[in-house]
């Protein structure tokens, strides 16, 4: 919630809004879970047991509650991945430019299967959904920058993961 | 040219600032309305613009400020403005493309909307693998609230407003509304049932709208303008407005770009460059994945709601997705349903476990072992599944399977007979989803 919603509030009237009607305690500290797993994520890599337990806690609810929505989600882990999770894009419009090979080919580069740890314990690579940068089709995400349109090109696929393997690709 | 979501510009392609945007006449409208417009004036103002929701459904937006009860009616209790940037209808890339470029009209679309309903709070929803565009967006809103646009006295008057930015845990069922709402209070993105509606009970129960990124970035040149010179923007007679096209799969140059709405798909198919290698066009896929093929025949249709749906198919969310000669279409609709039964979120059993089965059967007819019963039984799968289930996911993604049977059935009969697939990039699809 915004510190607004908290301090005085007044509607388009100048009226004081009654508050009392909105969201309590409980809704207020339920509405940060996700946040707080993915914190949790950022700093460990994934949500193991003790972890989820805390952010049930801390957003009160029982550790079931939690685990629900930490198991709902596609980018919150409930089991190891690698330091850093490459995620190839294998919805349609990548689909229809080579998204297959694009996987199998940094696949075969890193010697894992989609959901493996590479042996170094550095990087996992998952499919997921469309991205939403279909206009550089296919493309991937790893860590918070999205890579494309990229092609079926070896090299260039060595040279890219050697970026993000050295987190050298932010941008 | 005509661009008005997108008329400001950021240096260097960078997101345009708060000065940038002022010098594209930004937050006039917000002004005028303050000064001169009662709210009602600005419900009347979005239903004679005709402004119709640009996230996929294009139910007209002034009659959907019109559910929520203001003034007398209201109970004086918070209500919400949430915005939907969830943008995962695969093919769909333009709520990106509007955040990136222009972030301020969507504050000012979403102090618009506010007002016009009596809001006492705005929140933005947003998948969380838009890391840069969420960043952009609260850089946006932290500008907007030095300036005294928002905050504890929006533009020097006794009323608060503030906007939140909610990164989301990522599922495509978290762009349905309702479900989108049960994600935002940090539930599973369950859809709610239907009524109560969330003009009368959404986010913890009070009133609220749930607006896609467009069609809020709509709303401040209708207000600048008029709601005359908002229709006056569109191709076709029916139509309002402009919008954010997109073309991305078999395209030479795949891009988001802004036309008058009712812009035929020849028109900006020939801007994107045509098809990928001067192939010929097999067919388009509208509007995102819940949508029914489009064939040549349907290349001078006007890209707009009514007329797209007269000939079968729906305009969605108006990015369209290119299959090439050399493009399967079993194959196609087989990518969108192993999506569809993916991010199906379990909750209706039609859903659940009649997509999957889908997906077998489509496996089965596109790897050459499929009968001609299959191909009657899938028909009668999607219609089974479309009406039975609980929201609208699985009626979408009966959509392209209904297309596919409408423009395809040869080729689907082809895959049978043959017991293969008549279209060459076979090999190296087939090795990759083993």
């Amino acid at each position: 919630m915004s510190e607004a919603n908290t301090g005085p509030h007044f509607d388009i009237h100048g009226n004081a809004v009654k508050l009392e009607l909105g969201p309590d305690e409980k809704a207020r500290a339920r509405e940060k879970i996700v946040d707080v797993l993915w914190s949790i994520q950022q700093k460990k890599g994934w949500i193991d047991d003790e972890s989820l337990k805390a952010a049930a806690v801390e957003c009160m609810l029982s550790p079931q509650e939690a685990d629900e929505v930490a198991t709902f989600y596609n980018l919150l882990f409930r089991r190891p991945v690698g330091k850093r999770v490459v995620f190839v894009c294998d919805s349609i419009s990548c689909e229809l430019t080579g998204s297959a090979m694009l996987m199998q080919n940094l696949c075969s580069e890193l010697n894992v299967k989609p959901g493996e740890i590479t042996e170094d314990g550095e990087l996992t690579v998952l499919p997921i959904v469309c991205l939403g940068h279909c206009e550089r089709a296919p493309c991937l995400l790893a860590g918070e920058t999205v890579h494309g349109p990229l092609t079926a090109d070896r090299e260039a696929m060595r040279e890219l993961v050697a970026k993000i393997r050295t987190r050298k690709d932010a941008g | 040219m005509t661009q008005v979501l997108l008329a400001a510009r950021g240096k260097n392609g960078a997101p345009a600032s708060l000065d940038e945007y002022r010098a594209a006449d930004g937050y006039q409208a917000l002004e005028r309305a303050l000064k001169d417009m009662k709210p009602a004036d600005l419900v009347q103002m979005a239903k004679d613009s005709g402004l119709r929701g640009r996230g996929g459904a294009g139910f007209p937006s002034g009659m959907k400020w019109s559910f929520v009860a203001t003034g007398e009616k209201a109970d004086g209790g918070p209500k919400y403005l949430v915005v939907n940037a969830d943008e995962m209808e695969p093919g769909t890339f333009k709520d990106r493309v509007m955040i990136e470029r222009n972030p301020h009209i969507l504050i000012e679309g979403i102090l618009l909307a506010a007002y016009g309903m009596e809001m006492t709070d705005g929140f933005v929803f947003i998948r969380r693998e838009y890391f840069k565009q969420a960043d952009i967006l609260e850089r946006a809103i932290a500008e907007a609230r030095a300036a005294g646009i928002l905050g504890s006295s929006v533009m020097g008057r006794k009323w608060t407003f503030d906007i939140m930015v909610h990164r989301s845990g990522g599922r495509y069922i978290c762009g349905e509304e309702t479900a989108l709402l049960n994600a935002f209070e940090g539930r599973k993105a369950q859809p709610r049932a239907k009524p109560p509606f969330p003009a009368v009970r959404g986010l913890w129960g009070r009133p609220t709208t749930v607006h896609n990124v467009e069609t809020l970035g709509c709303v401040p040149g209708i207000v600048r303008n008029g709601a005359a010179w908002f229709k006056g923007l569109a191709r076709n007679p029916e139509g309002a407005g402009t919008k954010l096209y997109g073309g991305s799969g078999a395209l030479e140059r795949p891009m988001c770009i802004e036309r008058p709405i009712g812009t035929t798909l020849r028109e900006l198919m020939a801007e994107m460059g045509g098809v990928k290698g001067g192939k010929k066009l097999l067919g388009v896929i509208p509007g995102g994945a819940s949508t029914a093929f489009l064939t040549p025949e349907h290349l001078d249709v006007p890209l707009d709601f009514d007329p797209v749906a007269r000939v079968g198919s729906r305009l969605g969310t108006g990015t369209f997705i290119v299959f090439s000669e050399d493009d399967c279409p079993v194959h196609g609709t087989l990518n969108l349903q192993r999506f569809f039964a993916r991010e199906s979120c379990g909750f209706c059993t039609p859903c659940r476990d009649g997509l999957p089965y889908g997906v077998s059967i489509l496996e089965r007819i596109e790897n050459g072992a499929g009968s001609m019963q299959d191909l009657e039984w899938l028909d009668h799968l999607y219609r089974t599944i479309g009406p039975n289930s609980f929201c609208a996911l699985a009626a979408g993604a009966a959509e392209p399977v209904k297309g596919l049977y409408q423009h395809f059935r040869p080729i689907l009969e082809e895959h049978v007979k043959l017991g293969r697939c008549p279209f060459p990039k076979r090999a190296a699809r087939e090795v990759a989803h083993a």
